[in-house]
């Protein structure tokens, strides 16, 4: 949060007030040429109305003071930003009418601009909410600028030269849409999903799924009826749980991900799959660049979608092949490697030969 | 099934703030410039009921487009027929009111095209901006130009229509515009065509705060508008809602706004008198300049004259500033003298150097440079834009150019009443002409000698009374003027000899004493300008037009115990119309002053009359007391349509037809009536070809001057284009029409428009006195027609210069005597109804001479006046023009609280103790009383002879209370709620429909909108109202509704 005195004040002359003053500067000619007293009036009113409205613009705007807060310390790209825009006007008479402010991220070119439908009187402050949106992920902070109006009538618009910032946010790459099952070599099945014959053989109880509770277990698994009549704390298992859970690893090299644009876009679409894996509790963690992140919780996802957050790629050979976790993870089903795929989309591979091939070419 | 709401504010939306001001100023305007108030009432509350039946907003608060906009569309097609229809008529009405003649003449092609402009306005609905207003204006104007060239056989701009047109399409494009919602038209209509409304009306009113007013409306409508627009700056804001508890409502306090209202105000001002200073252009012309700009120039002088404002408050403070900034810059001066002063002298140089320096802060006029009361001593004030000096200094330039324009209905006109500043003036500016130092521009004293030159040498023809006597002196102009309309009672009279065709004399149509009152019993049809005949003259002399009394005609009738005789000769019109009480003092002349056509009269203090009724001329015995008569069936203003025909023998129109000249003379005559009239138009045609032909040739001019010749004096006045009065254009007008085989004669008598509206009287004053014609149609009607093109301002002014009043004492006596008379003559005092039938008995012999009328009348006052030798002399002075005292013009207003006013006071003293007149206790108790209660009314009249006032004050009071009505009205339906009540209202709304719906189409086991149902349950009552929820399911209540059962 910052304070900022306004120093400098720039007017423009609007539309209206251009036809005003087109008809001031042609009454005051007519005057001059035929000597019509009425039109004398007229351009006198609407010339010192003009003059009047520029002076009062640039007042009101003199000692404007405001600042932007946002609540929330995350955001995802593209996501409106609950934002705290208060406004103070410190004139002794002049009103703020109207204003309208212009929020961007920093640094960047694309501006949201807010308008308070509304008027704050002299000696009173109002704080209203603006929901601007974010450009790019990462550690950014909103900046509030160039607080205008155009009071008084609306004959021109004074812009006060002054910005402030927020605190920092992080945030989240955008989430891409992405049809998670054509991107699995091996589809996955979902939990429960049962089919054809294997339906009649699940039906049945399955005695090997009753068994002492240990634990750890838990707690609402425990059957409380089997429970009284073995006399043991018996917990029934889900009948075929999905017991293998995937393991997702990531290299940043540049190699592999050639252009920023192609990145950035794994990014989005990695973290639709991330959430949409961990939604369907199919994830164990993702490793990226062999640092390994757990995304059981969901303060874990949220650690993992802040890393993310800042991802940066870098410029080496992809370390893939000679990863120790490669190596030790090859023969396993459930180790999925996120490898580019044409038109900048991504795809899962787990089979050795498929990597070597992607990250040959 | 689309359901119509009966509601009244489903039909009727409100009008916004912007219209408002914009209509009324409009409506303010437009009735200035039209003088009447019932049209522009009528037009401004249709256009507002259109307004609000159409232009409903079709957006609610937050900007979204409302889902029931389309439910109406049907009825929004009729009520866009129906504005058509309004603008159709409303121009058709309007245009066919500048079209003097049959629509149907011309193969109905006037008719046509009139429809084709109306058609045009009414069908051009949904144009875009003020294009549609200008395409009125410009096919109006060719409308206009087509209606000259066929009827009038004129080729110039026809301006004053086409101002009154301009005003009127501003108006309507004010009054139905649909501008005033959510529209971003960038021209701003309503601006543009507010102050040309403004511009248009102020050349009818000289007050700088109405024009303030009428200016400053406009602008007020166009920042509210725009204000109101401005709430959402661009298409690329988003609304930013408020965070914490809406704000406490503001209490209202002036000095958070006053600057928003102080300070353009202040800098207007500031403004507006650094444009004062500016000087004209026109001062500024080199020795001899091209033609054109000479002509451009004058033009301009004409025009500035017409438009000026009363800026003497505005001059007064402009001087005031500039003398202090003048003191400042000295006192600056002085300090800087002393700051760099080496020895004491030098101060005392620079001081009095100073003053003549100093650089003015302001531009001045080089009239004003050596003007500085404080420092100069000069004793003459400063005078500004307007002040008489650049009037005197124009006029004389200004009467030749003076052809184009028609000041008549112009929009330049400007009423004699307005200058009554000019008038009351203590000093007469004649006498400063000569000596003071600040005119000291050749001009100004060169015009003031010259026009002393005209009136010591008259030319040769002229009256012994205008020769004899000084020539300002008003009372004896008067009589000469009133000898020339005299003249049906004397014979060898003719209208060159007295006056008005060689020379005339200014102070007779400017003396302003009133004549008599004319007062109708039922106002409606009160006409703008009402015409008095009193002598019709019909014989042409080689000396001039008068009128031999056909004595053989005369028919005497018995007006005694107040007996309404009837008189169908003198009724001209088949309409039956209303009672009028005419009460004139017959001092001057004995004829009464009467409209065209009536069915009866009823004299009150009279007991008969001699009626002539060829010519339809009413004698009444000569005598000193007004007399006060009822016309029954009169009809002010007779229309051809309405109009009887005349039955006049052959011999009569063979006599009108006489044009006893020279051959020559005659020769001349018939050529130019020939030429310009046409050798076969109609004679309504003949008569508005020459009227046009007067009014670009001949300037009306109180000064007028023919050069000698051999030919008759007529003539040389066509020839020379020289101006004239009124008597000039009726008289050659009525040569001009014989010539061509048009019977026409002259009519003496007054045309007044100045009604008091309030009280329905008609005053009539010496002013007044006019000439005009009639003329025998195809049809064997006698038209009236006024040849006489009107008057300018400046010359107005000029002329005004130069008289003052007289006593308006006399329209109090003129009113007392009405009331009297009206009041019951039974008890009117045996002692005057006998006396007057001895004066009447004793002149009758005699024919009612006005030489001899004061001089019988004169045993019968002491009779009856309690101080008989004080009133009496004075009376007499001022009656018979031989003894015509010389009274200065100057001391004219000084005379009026001493002996004429007193006189007249005290001569209806002695009726007042008569007990039984009930009326009479109450105006005038006593005789003291009277004495001081007379005057105060008389002080009044020139304050109500503005016709303005009633309209006005009507029109400030709709202006005020209607808005006011509105607001109120809009505070009751309209309270502001926070958004999301809104929300919550809309969701309960929408609930109790679903669940009315839902039990017509019996819905009630349908899942779907039952959850619906609950949905809405909960955005009503729930926790947070979710808008695009509640539209949604808006639409689908929406769609629900329509469904068929």
């Amino acid at each position: 949060m910052q304070h900022q005195q306004t120093t400098k004040i720039t007017t423009v002359t609007q539309d209206s007030g251009k036809a005003l003053l087109t008809i001031g500067v042609a009454t005051l000619a007519g005057y001059l040429f035929l000597g019509i007293g009425l039109l004398a009036v007229v351009s006198a009113l609407v010339l010192g109305l003009l003059l009047a409205a520029y002076f009062l613009s640039r007042a009101s705007l003199k000692r404007i003071r405001f600042e932007i807060s946002t609540p929330q310390t995350r955001t995802r790209v593209g996501e409106p930003v609950a934002t705290h825009v208060t406004i103070a006007n410190p004139n002794r008479y002049l009103p703020v009418f109207y204003p309208t402010i212009s929020i961007r991220q920093k640094d960047t070119l694309r501006i949201h601009a807010f308008q308070f439908q509304g008027i704050i009187p002299a000696k009173s402050e109002v704080s209203f909410t603006a929901e601007p949106s974010f450009e790019s992920r990462g550690l950014q902070r909103l900046e509030a600028f160039a607080p205008r109006s155009q009071f008084p009538f609306a004959l021109h618009e004074s812009i006060a030269n002054a910005g402030v910032e927020s605190n920092n946010i992080i945030v989240w790459p955008h989430s891409l849409h992405l049809n998670i099952d054509a991107i699995f070599n091996d589809p996955p099945r979902k939990a429960y999903d049962v089919s054809g014959e294997d339906s009649l053989v699940l039906n049945s109880n399955d005695a090997t799924r009753i068994r002492n509770y240990v634990p750890g277990d838990p707690k609402p698994r425990i059957n409380w009826k089997l429970s009284a009549k073995r006399d043991h704390l018996t917990v029934i298992e889900p009948r075929r749980q999905q017991l293998h859970k995937y393991e997702l690893h990531l290299d940043t090299s540049v190699k592999l991900w050639k252009s920023n644009l192609a990145f950035e876009r794994m990014l989005g679409l990695v973290s639709t799959l991330v959430s949409e894996l961990f939604r369907r509790k199919l994830l164990q963690g993702i490793s990226i660049n062999s640092l390994f992140y757990p995304l059981l919780t969901n303060p874990q996802t949220t650690r993992f979608y802040d890393v993310l957050a800042q991802l940066q790629t870098e410029n080496r050979d992809p370390a893939i092949l000679g990863d120790e976790i490669f190596q030790r993870s090859q023969q396993k089903f459930s180790h999925l490697w996120i490898l580019p795929a044409p038109h900048s989309s991504i795809i899962l591979s787990s089979v050795p030969e498929e990597i070597e091939s992607t990250l040959r070419t | 099934m689309p359901t119509y709401s009966l509601r009244f504010s489903d039909w009727f939306h409100k009008p916004a703030l912007s219209y408002w001001l914009a209509l009324i100023s409009a409506m303010v305007s437009f009735a200035i410039v039209l003088d009447s108030l019932l049209f522009p009432a009528v037009t401004g509350l249709l256009g507002l009921i259109f307004h609000m039946l159409s232009n409903g907003d079709t957006t609610d608060e937050s900007g979204q487009e409302s889902f029931l906009s389309n439910e109406n569309s049907r009825s929004r097609l009729v009520i866009n027929v129906a504005r058509s229809l309004f603008v159709f008529t409303s121009y058709f009405f309007v245009l066919q009111s500048f079209w003097s003649d049959s629509l149907l003449s011309f193969y109905g092609v006037p008719l046509l095209l009139i429809i084709a402009v109306s058609l045009l306005a009414a069908a051009n609905q949904s144009s875009y901006g003020g294009s549609r207003g200008f395409t009125s204006i410009a096919a109006i104007a060719f409308l206009l130009f087509a209606r000259n060239a066929l009827t009038m056989y004129e080729f110039e701009a026809p301006f004053a229509d086409l101002a009154k047109a301009a005003a009127f399409v501003a108006f309507i494009e004010i009054a139905v515009s649909d501008r005033f919602r959510n529209s971003q038209d960038k021209p701003h209509p309503e601006l543009l065509f507010g102050l040309l409304l403004a511009v248009l009306a102020s050349f009818t009113f000289t007050s700088l705060a109405l024009a303030f007013a009428l200016s400053s409306l406009p602008i007020a409508s166009f920042l509210v508008s725009n204000h109101r627009l401005a709430r959402y700056s661009n298409e690329h804001t988003e609304p930013a809602f408020i965070r914490q508890l809406p704000l406490p409502e503001q209490k209202y306090r002036f000095s958070q706004y006053a600057l928003l209202i102080l300070g353009p105000l202040f800098i207007s001002l500031v403004l507006y008198l650094s444009f004062l200073r500016v000087p004209s252009w026109t001062q500024f012309l080199p020795e001899d300049p091209p033609h054109l700009a000479e002509t451009v120039a004058e033009r301009v002088k004409l025009v500035s004259n017409a438009s000026s404002l009363d800026e003497s408050p505005a001059r007064e403070l402009s001087d005031s500033i500039s003398r202090k900034a003048r003191e400042l810059s000295t006192e600056a001066n002085q300090a800087v003298a002393a700051w760099t002063r080496k020895d004491p002298e030098a101060i005392d140089e620079s001081q009095s150097e100073a003053p003549s320096s100093t650089p003015d802060p302001l531009p001045r006029r080089n009239s004003e440079v050596s003007s500085n009361p404080y420092r100069e001593q000069t004793p003459q004030p400063t005078r500004g834009r307007s002040s008489t000096k650049p009037k005197i200094t124009v006029s004389k330039e200004t009467i030749p150019f003076d052809n184009g324009l028609d000041y008549e209905t112009s929009p330049f006109q400007r009423t004699t009443t307005s200058n009554s500043d000019t008038i009351t003036d203590p000093d007469p500016p004649r006498a400063t002409l000569g000596n003071g130092p600040t005119l000291s521009g050749g001009q100004a004293g060169l015009d003031a000698f010259e026009f002393n030159e005209t009136q010591d040498s008259p030319p040769p023809n002229q009256s012994l009374g205008q020769a004899s006597g000084p020539v300002d002196t008003p009372e004896s102009a008067t009589l000469e003027f009133d000898r020339f309309l005299e003249s049906f009672d004397n014979p060898g009279k003719a209208i060159a000899e007295t006056l008005n065709l060689e020379g005339s004399d200014v102070s007779a149509l400017l003396n302003e004493q009133p004549f008599a009152t004319v007062t109708l019993e039922s106002g409606s049809n009160a006409p703008k300008r009402l015409y008095l005949r009193r002598q019709v003259m019909d014989t042409v002399s080689s000396l001039g037009i008068s009128s031999f009394p056909e004595r053989d005609q005369k028919i005497e009738i018995d007006t005694s115990e107040n007996r309404v005789v009837e008189t169908t000769a003198f009724q001209r019109s088949q309409e039956n119309g209303t009672s009028v009480i005419i009460t004139a003092s017959l001092r001057k002349s004995p004829s009464l002053p009467l409209p065209s056509s009536f069915s009866g009269i009823q004299a009150f203090n009279t007991n008969s009359l001699s009626t002539y009724p060829l010519k339809r001329v009413i004698i009444a015995p000569a005598r000193e007391e007004p007399v006060t008569y009822r016309l029954l069936g009169a009809d002010l203003e007779v229309s051809s349509r309405n109009q009887i025909e005349s039955t006049d023998s052959d011999a009569y129109l063979r006599k009108m037809l006489e044009v006893p000249l020279s051959n020559a003379d005659r020769r001349y005559l018939k050529s130019l009536a020939q030429r310009v009239g046409g050798s076969k138009s109609s004679p309504s045609r003949f008569a508005n070809r020459f009227a046009n032909y007067f009014s670009k040739n001949h300037t009306y001019s109180y000064f007028v001057e023919i050069p000698p010749g051999p030919e008759h004096a007529v003539v040389r006045w066509l020839r020379n284009d020289s101006p004239g009065l009124c008597s000039n254009y009726a008289a050659a007008f009525t040569l001009l029409a014989r010539s061509r085989g048009i019977p026409t004669r002259v009519v003496g008598g007054f045309a007044s428009v100045e009604f008091d509206a309030s009280e329905r009287r008609y005053v009539m004053r010496q002013n007044h006195a006019h000439a005009w014609v009639e003329y025998l149609n195809q049809s064997n009607q006698w038209i009236q027609f006024d040849p006489t093109p009107s008057i300018t301002g400046a010359e107005l002014r000029r002329a005004q210069s130069y008289v003052t009043p007289a006593a308006p004492a006399s329209l109090d006596q003129l009113l007392a005597n009405e009331s009297r008379n009206l009041t019951g003559d039974e008890p009117g005092s045996p002692n005057i109804s006998d006396s007057l039938i001895a004066a009447a008995i004793r002149e009758q012999p005699e024919t009612a001479s006005p030489r001899s009328e004061p001089t019988p009348a004169q045993p019968n006052e002491p009779a009856r006046t309690e101080t008989p030798n004080q009133p009496l002399p004075s009376r007499e002075t001022n009656g018979p023009p031989p003894s015509g005292p010389s009274q200065d013009l100057s001391q004219a207003p000084e005379n009026q609280p001493k002996p004429p006013v007193a006189a007249s006071s005290q001569e209806s003293t002695p009726r007042e103790p008569e007990p039984e007149a009930i009326d009479k206790k109450e105006s005038v108790p006593t005789g003291t009383a009277s004495r001081l209660e007379i005057p105060t009314p008389s002080r009044e009249v020139p304050a109500t002879k503005d016709q303005n006032t009633p309209w006005l004050l009507t029109l400030a009071v709709l202006a005020l209370a209607t808005p006011l009505f509105f607001f109120l009205m809009n505070k009751k339906t309209d309270t502001p709620r926070p958004p999301e009540i809104r929300l919550r209202h809309q969701a309960g709304q929408l609930l109790a429909k679903l669940e009315t719906l839902i039990q017509e189409h019996k819905l009630e086991s349908d899942a779907v909108w039952t959850e619906i149902k609950d949905l809405l349950h909960a955005q009503r009552y729930g926790r947070e109202p979710n808008a695009v929820l509640i539209k949604d399911i808006s639409v689908k209540v929406a769609l629900l509704e329509k469904k068929k059962n």
